[in-house]
This record gives structure tokens, C-alpha cells and sequence, in this order.
């Protein structure tokens, strides 16, 4: 049953690519990347060819449909050898776990600081509140314009 | 004494000096010649009446030079004046110049920081506002990138698929079936290994990728799987539809 669901699933494009979809976006989670490495995935070739072959969500026609772009990171630094043998260890991917909630919630602040920048000077002239609308909104069209391009620079400097 | 008083080099106080020094030294030989003037009479007389003139000739001068004194003090007093507000002027073009400092500070990291900006813009590919306005809200929505502004420790939100998201996907679903098809197998034959089913189950696949992608997800702890898997076939299906909802809408625009 579940071999006929399968060979549906690779049959029908719509469905493996949602299923790459899927694979892909699930390993931004540093907790499936331990038990992946615990279970030897990383050691069996095949698999780190599918990883390769998974680069191909960077592209711009795929990458719109990614909704966790610091899985994109993750599959780059999937890529080498030294980081698959570094997730085995739980503590390590503790640490990026940690690094990941804390990237998280600074950009959080961050927004709500200029949101914040924003209305003050508001309040103060016409013509600075222009200017701070369009500079509050730049900083957010850019964001989004790396994520499209290059999402993992985007990460690079989130998970810094 | 003409030449002294009017000697450009010599300080006024230094003048005055010389001539109270010559009018002292005149008063005495003045008296002294009234004192003896008993002795000798018409030298006397002449050298009192020669010196009696060169003194009040010397008042004259000493006069003089107390008006010009008067007049140097009054300028010294402008000079005073002047010199205070040097003092603030010079004070106030400090600030301005820690100001000025300050200000090329923050200007010359704006301008490099706009730079860089627009060295991203230019190297960057261009996609229509309203792609880009999409797909940002798309990853606003799910909160991947920035938290929720509520969100607290405890909370089951992450910015990556969590174990529920990845149960309600297609791999989700998969393994589910799997689960339940070596579940019946054991239960119709508790002989067979487990092992032994998954490895007959492999070469079936047409790829070998798919083998450790069908088997990595976790089996679910609970029980009731068919409770379940309605849930996540019905999830699945909104999950599908928002997936490729974005698709259909973008097929329309012209990237």
C-alpha cells in the first residue's frame, strides 16, 4: 500500500516536487538534522547526492515557494562534510537551536524599533515623516529582495 | 629731556620713572641751594631760577604723560574687552568643531552603509514589487524569519517545520502508512522481522533517495492512527492547496 503511494508519488511530478519541498524545508530544524546524523543518513552517499540535487531551490522559479528560507542555509552548509559529522553531537545542535530562536527574536526587536523610530518622527514634521515611512519601508523591501536572491546571504547575517 | 619724553622705544612707565627721578633729584639741589644759600648769592640765584624753570618744565612733561597714561589705560581696557570675547568665540568654535566631527562621523558611516546598499541593488536580481511584496508576506505569515511579537518562552512556534508540521506533511503521511502496513504484517505474522519487510520494501523504489526519505521521518507515538491520519489527510490537502495556491496565482504574473 504504502509502495503503491510512493510509486503515485514519483509518477506524478506535482507530487515529488512537493514532497522535495516538503524534505527541504524540514531540514531547517536543527533537531531533525541530529536525528538524521545520528541515524547515519549523512554517511550514505545517495542521500548526499539528493542534497545536492536539493541545491536547485535556490533557483528564483523554486525559491518563491520555500517558506522557511534558513533551510536553504542549512542545505549549504549540508553541503560539507565537516558539518554533517558535527550534528551528531546533540549539544551542537542544541547550540544552533539556541542561536536560531535568539537571531530570531533580535530581528523581532529590530522591527519593532524602527516601527517605533517611525512613529515618533511622525509625530514630530510632515516632510521627516515621509522620509521616515519610506526609509521604514525600504529596509523591509530590501529584506525581502535578499531573501529572493540571495536568501542565504539574508541568513548569514541573521544567524551572525 | 625732550628727546627722552619723546623717545618712541621707552615705556611710558619707564618716562615717568626718569622724569620723577630728574624732578626728585632737581627739588633736592632746589632746597640745598636755599639752605646754603647764605654762602654764595648771584650763582646761586641764577642756578635756582635755571633749575626752578627746568622743573616746572618737567611737571609739564609729567602731566603729559599722565594724560597719555590715562588714554593707554582706556585702551587697555578695549583690549581686555576684546580679548574675552576671543575667549568665547573660541570656546564656541570648539563645539562647533566636536559637533562638525561628530556629524562626519555619522554621515561617513550613512554614506558607506548607503553604498553598500546600493552595490546590493544593482548586483541584485529584479523581481516586480508585487512578487516580492507576496512572498514576503507569505514568510511573514508563518513567522520563519522575525518572531511573533507575543511570543514567550514556552511557546511551540519556531521559526523552522516543527515535529507536527513535518507529522501533517507528505513525508508525515508516508511513514504513517508505512507504520500501519508493518503494524498489520506483525499482527498477521509475528514471525516476520520487521527489518526483512523494509528491506523487501526497498527495491521496489525506483530511486534510492526516496528509501532514506521515506523512512527518516520518526513514527508517531501514538496509537490512534486512523483518527490520525484523517486529520493529516485533511490537513494535507489544505497544506497542498496553500502550497500550490501561490503557484497557480504566480503562473499569472510575468516574471
Amino acid at each position: 500500500m504504502s509502495d503503491d503511494l510512493i510509486q503515485t508519488i514519483i509518477n506524478d511530478d506535482r507530487q515529488r516536487f512537493l514532497l522535495d519541498l516538503e524534505f527541504v524545508q524540514t531540514l531547517a530544524n536543527p533537531q531533525y538534522l541530529n536525528f538524521l546524523a545520528q541515524r547515519n543518513y549523512f554517511k550514505n552517499p545517495a542521500f548526499i547526492n539528493y542534497l545536492k540535487y536539493l541545491l536547485y531551490f535556490k533557483e528564483d522559479n523554486y525559491i518563491k515557494y520555500v517558506r522557511y528560507p534558513q533551510a536553504l542555509y542549512f542545505l549549504d552548509l549540508l553541503q560539507r562534510e565537516q558539518f554533517r559529522q558535527e550534528l551528531v553531537n546533540a549539544t551542537y545542535c542544541r547550540y544552533i537551536e539556541d542561536q536560531q530562536l535568539l537571531a530570531w527574536q533580535r530581528l523581532q526587536r529590530r522591527k519593532n524599533q524602527l516601527l517605533n523610530n517611525a512613529t515618533g518622527l511622525a509625530a514630530s514634521s510632515s516632510t521627516t515623516n515621509n522620509n521616515n515611512n519610506n526609509e521604514a519601508e525600504t529596509p523591509n523591501t530590501q529584506n525581502s529582495t535578499n531573501a529572493i536572491s540571495t536568501s542565504t546571504t539574508t541568513n548569514n547575517t541573521q544567524l551572525r | 629731556m625732550a628727546e627722552i619724553v619723546q623717545n618712541t622705544n621707552l615705556g611710558t612707565r619707564r618716562k615717568l620713572d626718569l622724569l620723577l627721578q630728574e624732578m626728585d633729584t632737581i627739588c633736592r639741589e632746589i632746597i640745598s641751594q636755599l639752605y646754603n644759600s647764605s654762602s654764595s648769592s648771584t650763582n646761586t640765584n641764577l642756578n635756582t631760577q635755571t633749575l626752578i624753570d627746568m622743573f616746572i618744565e618737567r611737571q609739564n612733561y609729567l602731566s603729559q604723560q599722565i594724560q597719555i597714561v590715562r588714554q593707554q589705560q582706556e585702551l587697555e581696557r578695549q583690549l581686555q574687552i576684546k580679548r574675552d570675547e576671543i575667549l568665547k568665540c573660541d570656546r564656541a568654535l570648539r563645539c562647533l568643531q566636536t559637533y562638525l566631527l561628530q556629524a562626519v562621523q555619522v554621515l561617513s558611516s550613512a554614506v558607506y552603509q548607503a553604498r553598500e546598499k546600493l552595490s546590493n541593488i544593482r548586483r541584485a536580481k529584479t523581481f516586480p514589487s508585487e512578487t516580492i511584496i507576496r512572498y514576503a508576506h507569505q514568510l511573514a505569515s508563518c513567522y520563519s524569519t522575525v518572531a511573533p511579537d507575543n511570543w514567550q518562552q514556552g511557546d511551540i512556534r519556531r521559526p523552522y517545520p516543527t515535529n507536527i508540521d513535518m507529522r501533517r506533511g507528505l513525508l508525515g503521511r508516508i511513514s504513517e502508512q508505512i507504520s500501519q502496513q508493518q503494524q498489520q504484517l506483525s499482527i498477521q505474522n509475528s514471525t516476520i522481522n520487521t527489518a526483512t519487510v523494509v528491506d523487501m520494501a526497498v527495491p521496489q523504489n525506483t530511486s534510492s533517495s526516496y528509501t532514506a526519505v521515506t523512512t527518516a521521518v520518526r513514527p508517531p507515538k501514538h496509537d490512534t492512527t486512523s483518527f490520525a491520519s484523517d486529520i493529516f489527510s485533511s490537513i494535507n490537502e489544505e497544506t497542498n492547496h496553500t502550497n500550490f495556491s501561490s503557484s497557480d496565482t504566480d503562473s499569472d504574473d510575468d516574471l
